[in-house]
């Protein structure tokens, strides 16, 4: 068997030739970002249908199916999915700092 | 429309059945409303508040963001944030009665004190002073030559009176600085968090040597590797009292019994019940096996308000476990973007030789 890493997304078979219906896998990843991914590409109103699975639990990758409206490619979707993702990420990590600044919290003694 | 949007934040909970479960924030739900993706929307909504800070612990709520948000912060906490533990455990001699490979695992589960910020993942055998840690274990029990005697009356004398090193405890693992690690951790050297976990128990004339390498790994292969103890989130309960409906007088005290102590507000002249602090309750459903009381109030969720509890077991301190947790899901989605980017610049459908027949 040979060691090499399966590349992190591929086109499976089937895919339509404009992207405009596609079904990535991903290599090593799990519903930690599938389920993510799938909500930000949902809120997306030019996707027309998006899931996620993981085909097998012993095998380390997932799988998001993504249809677009107007033949508008599934591929660009999911890079600004993923653009989208990072942002909300920020924004939480901002949100988090300023309220742990301001420190309006209850501070308390825990024994180990 | 504003009513609308508060009443769909709401799980409905019946005595027998939940309704109202999915999340309905997707474009295309409902007529004449964009729910399509904005970040300044997002932004003005968002609330992030801690609540609760300790040595340990911390409590904090993130309000207005969808379950698979939360979802991935929390599997992130527990599996994916590194963290330094033993790993390899090379044993030159263990004369105690515990088996070397339970010891081995014992010793793998404590947690170190080491920041994994400052360290590499080993691959493979390649030991540096940058991904590995060395410990050494160096104890044998002895019997304390002023042991008191024990003529068989009255208390027998403790262990600790009787032995030397009856304990082989975490603190008995000595740090053996590697290269430039003596520069890199002068300041905090490395050791167990808990100093007093009991590794094994010795006789007189046991010993144990052993030497430990210590690696960064994942709480996803191997749970020793998880930065937390717990990391969970619970959803806001959610009671409404049915103004058109009010508590009779003499019920008062068994309506409030119904829920958790300090959820509803009993006024001490009007009798008038209110919710003080929705947060305590925990949506026992109690109030809805009492007929008398059917109509009076509405139990719920709050779909969108999640209630983190996280408990930090390890290096890092309880309020940097979801700045870790979303620097490690940015990672991913950076991971990811590149991979993507570089199929669509790569051009076309790529070969469809994984098709597995």
């Amino acid at each position: 068997m040979a060691d090499a890493v399966p590349p992190k997304i591929r086109i499976m078979k089937g895919a339509e030739p404009d992207l405009s219906a596609a079904t990535y896998q991903i290599y090593d990843e799990s519903h930690t970002i599938g389920n993510a991914l799938r909500w930000m590409l949902m809120k997306n109103p030019k996707v027309e249908f998006c899931g996620y699975s993981v085909p097998h639990p012993s095998e380390n990758t997932i799988q998001v199916r993504i249809q677009m409206y107007d033949n508008l490619s599934s591929l660009e979707a999911l890079i600004a999915a993923l653009s989208n993702l990072d942002d909300l990420c920020l924004t939480i990590g901002e949100a988090y700092d300023k309220s742990l600044q301001e420190g309006e919290y209850t501070r308390w003694e825990e024994k180990s | 429309m504003q009513v609308d949007e508060e009443a769909r934040r709401i799980v409905h909970i019946g005595a027998e059945r939940v309704s109202n479960v999915s999340s309905t924030d997707f474009p295309g739900h409902a007529p004449d409303e964009d729910q399509s993706w904005d970040l300044e929307r997002f932004k003005n909504k968002l609330s992030v508040k801690i609540q609760r800070l300790s040595n340990r612990s911390i409590e904090f709520d993130l309000v207005r963001v969808d379950a698979s948000i939360a979802n991935a912060l929390r599997r992130i906490m527990i599996a994916e944030v590194p963290t330094i533990c033993i790993e390899h455990v090379y044993i030159w001699d263990n004369t105690s009665v515990i088996a070397d490979e339970v010891l081995s695992h014992r010793i793998g589960l404590v947690p170190l004190n080491v920041d994994p910020a400052v360290m590499d993942v080993r691959q493979g055998n390649d030991a540096t002073d940058r991904n590995t840690m060395v410990f050494k274990l160096d104890v044998t029990c002895q019997r304390r030559p002023d042991a008191p005697k024990y003529d068989g009356k009255g208390e027998p004398p403790k262990d600790s009176e009787l032995y030397i090193n009856h304990e082989v405890l975490s603190k008995d693992l000595v740090w053996q600085p590697q290269g430039e690690q003596v520069n890199v951790f002068i300041d905090n050297p490395p050791a167990a968090t808990n100093s007093n976990i009991v590794l094994a128990k010795l006789r007189p004339g046991q010993s144990i040597k052993i030497e430990m390498h210590a690696v960064k790994g994942l709480g996803g292969d191997h749970a020793k590797f998880s930065p937390v103890a717990t990391a969970s989130y619970r959803i806001l309960p959610s009671i409404k009292l049915n103004p058109e409906k009010p508590i009779p007088p003499h019920l008062v005290p068994k309506f409030q019994q119904c829920f958790a102590p300090g959820v509803i507000h009993v006024d001490p002249v009007t009798k008038a019940v209110s919710v003080a602090d929705p947060r305590k309750d925990t949506v026992s459903r109690e109030v809805l096996r009492h007929p008398e009381f059917a109509g009076c109030v509405e139990l719920g969720r709050v779909r969108d308000h999640f209630i983190f509890n996280v408990e930090s077991e390890g290096p890092y301190v309880p309020e940097r476990l979801l700045p870790e947790a979303l620097s490690v899901l940015r990672t991913k989605i950076a991971t990811l973007r590149q991979a993507a980017e570089l199929l669509l610049n790569g051009g076309e459908v790529s070969d469809t030789e994984m098709d597995v027949s």
